[in-house]
């Protein structure tokens, strides 16, 4: 269901910008466009955030096309998933805390003209916390949660087409009520890095 | 360009979602947890009681829930059971069906458990009018098992004879079969055992409510403490009541809270405190170690289980799979263990756990 829906709605995509296409073709003759020239990334994450008394490290992904050179709007996506985070919980069962997070993002870059840019971003996103019994692997608790964050980053551009971004922000959890955990165990400075490639300048 | 933009933000956002799109079920943590320590529980034997239920798949015990002073200390499921598994209850059933009775008159959907029977069932009129004695068993006759009507719970003996559990099964509509069993004794007057005869209420119960049992239970009887899925039983037309009644672990300690807190939930008002106080409450003496009150069960004076406690205000609920519900005012206890539907005689039973672990736990 999910995959025919992505498909349908990349259908509609495709239509609509090759409807777009034929439109600027005919009208070609009365003025000249300057050529789009699409800008964007997509980029491999770590990301070190704070749980509870502990922290822990989430590995994602993240895309983003650039908008007159400054803006860039995209999606990220973090996943938490390993034995770091262990607790007993409900006696006797010993259990995992595993969660992901993705929304959308929002930022602002700075000093396009140099190989080391600076950005200011946004994300708002959606995720979900589960605690896993370790012995089955059965997902005992889960409650869903939104997200908000507020980082700055500079991102040092090695080619032309691959750049390594380091960040650091501040990240606020809503919505979640789940044994063992509370929005404070999630809220506080993050930090992390990422590869990204694409077409920057 | 705004609407480029709208459609990539469209885009962006569906990605995200195809990202975030697992079910996610409910937290059912309804109580705090503890661990048992918190309450001088003794965690070296519960590990050791957790061990010996994990080691044999053939021991009887599919899951242990143990709510103590309000908390969750301990929860576990066995041998490929878990958290959302609906687990058959067998003779615990009956208890269920008093709670329904219970929530029923709460309701107004009848009047009191002094009713005789005879005015909520009218399709089987006959059988009252061949028989006018049986127009005054009341619905309290039927939950102490009085009602008077003969009934032989087990088969076997010299002529290896069906019993009635046998019969009622083979037969076409249970509540007929129940109703149609000759008077034995005056309604009121003689204890017989008879772990169908819950049937006789949840019928009722369906004819008034004018829809099934289950949706009864699910959407009005038991809606305020979540309890959303719960399995019954359906053979043929007849709706297992007495011995057909799936529940969650979790649910049934439930509804062990609400009556170790005399009909509340979490302080609210959940069922009528003095119906709760008569089911619990020994209404038959019926040997030297039960006795029983309203569907649930009793430890007669003389019960050698009770050296193991400080009161005899005990009360519980059972069924010949394993299938026990302990509640235990004075301790502020309770404890809902299921079994696994695989013949008797299990390695361990559900008694010796509570008994030897948890009580033990607490000594």
């Amino acid at each position: 269901m999910k995959i025919h829906s992505l498909i349908l709605l990349l259908s509609v995509l495709l239509g609509l910008t090759f409807q777009s296409i034929a439109q600027s073709d005919s009208l070609k003759i009365e003025k000249k466009k300057k050529p789009l020239m699409i800008r964007g990334y997509v980029a491999g994450v770590y990301e070190s955030a704070p749980v509870s008394t502990d922290r822990t490290n989430s590995f994602g992904v993240q895309a983003a096309v650039i908008l007159k050179k400054h803006f860039q709007v995209g999606f990220y996506g973090l996943n938490f998933s390993s034995k770091e985070y262990r607790r007993q919980l409900i006696f006797p069962n010993t259990f995992q805390m595993n969660y992901k997070h993705a929304g959308i993002l929002v930022g602002y870059r700075t000093s396009l003209e140099k190989n080391i840019e600076f950005n200011l971003v946004s994300k708002y996103g959606f995720g979900e916390v589960k605690w896993d019994q370790v012995e089955t692997g059965y997902q005992f608790l889960a409650d869903k949660f939104r997200m908000f964050h507020l980082q700055a980053s500079a991102d040092y551009l090695v080619t032309k087409l691959i750049a390594v971004n380091a960040f650091m922000g501040y990240r606020w959890m809503q919505d979640l009520d789940i044994t063992g955990l509370t929005n404070e165990s999630y809220t506080g400075l993050y930090y992390g890095l990422a590869i990204k490639v694409g077409v920057f300048k | 360009m705004i609407k480029n933009f709208t459609i990539l933000t469209l885009f962006l956002i569906f990605v995200s979602g195809c990202f975030y799109n697992d079910p996610v079920p409910s937290d059912q943590n309804v109580w705090p947890v503890a661990l048992p320590s918190t309450f001088e529980m003794d965690e070296e034997l519960l590990l050791e009681m957790d061990s010996v239920i994990s080691i044999d798949p053939n021991n009887g015990i599919s899951s242990v829930v143990i709510i103590k002073n309000g908390h969750l200390v301990y929860e576990k499921y066995y041998h490929g059971s878990d958290r959302r598994t609906l687990f058959e209850l067998s003779g615990v059933s009956s208890s269920i069906v008093n709670v329904a009775l219970g929530r029923a008159i709460d309701l107004g959907l009848i009047t009191s458990v002094t009713d005789s029977i005879y005015k909520y069932l009218p399709e089987y009129n006959q059988i009252f009018e061949d028989t006018p004695l049986k127009k005054n068993i009341t619905f309290e006759h039927v939950m102490t098992m009085k009602s008077g009507l003969s009934w032989s719970e087990f088969s076997g003996g010299f002529d290896d004879l069906l019993s009635d559990n046998d019969k009622i099964i083979q037969s076409e509509d249970w509540v007929e079969y129940l109703l149609s069993r000759p008077l034995d004794a005056y309604p009121g007057s003689r204890f017989a055992f008879n772990s169908a005869i819950a049937i006789l209420i949840s019928k009722v119960i369906e004819i008034q409510y004018e829809d099934s049992f289950s949706n009864f239970l699910t959407k009005e009887a038991f809606r305020d403490l979540n309890i959303d899925h719960v399995g019954i039983e359906v053979l043929g037309d007849n709706v297992n009541t007495a011995w057909g009644v799936s529940m969650t672990t979790l649910d049934l300690a439930k509804i062990g809270s609400v009556y170790l807190e005399n009909g509340n939930w979490f302080g609210k008002p959940f069922i009528d405190e003095t119906y709760v106080e008569s089911s619990k409450s020994i209404q038959t003496n019926i040997d030297y170690s039960n006795d029983f009150g309203w569907m649930w069960w009793r430890y007669a004076e003389q019960n050698m289980f009770l050296s193991f406690l400080a009161e005899n205000d005990i009360f519980f609920a059972a069924g010949t799979s394993n299938e026990r519900m302990y509640i235990v005012p004075h301790l502020d206890l309770v404890v809902a263990i299921t079994g696994t539907q695989e013949g008797e005689g299990f390695a361990l039973s559900a008694p010796y756990v509570f008994r030897g672990y948890i009580l033990g736990s607490l000594r």
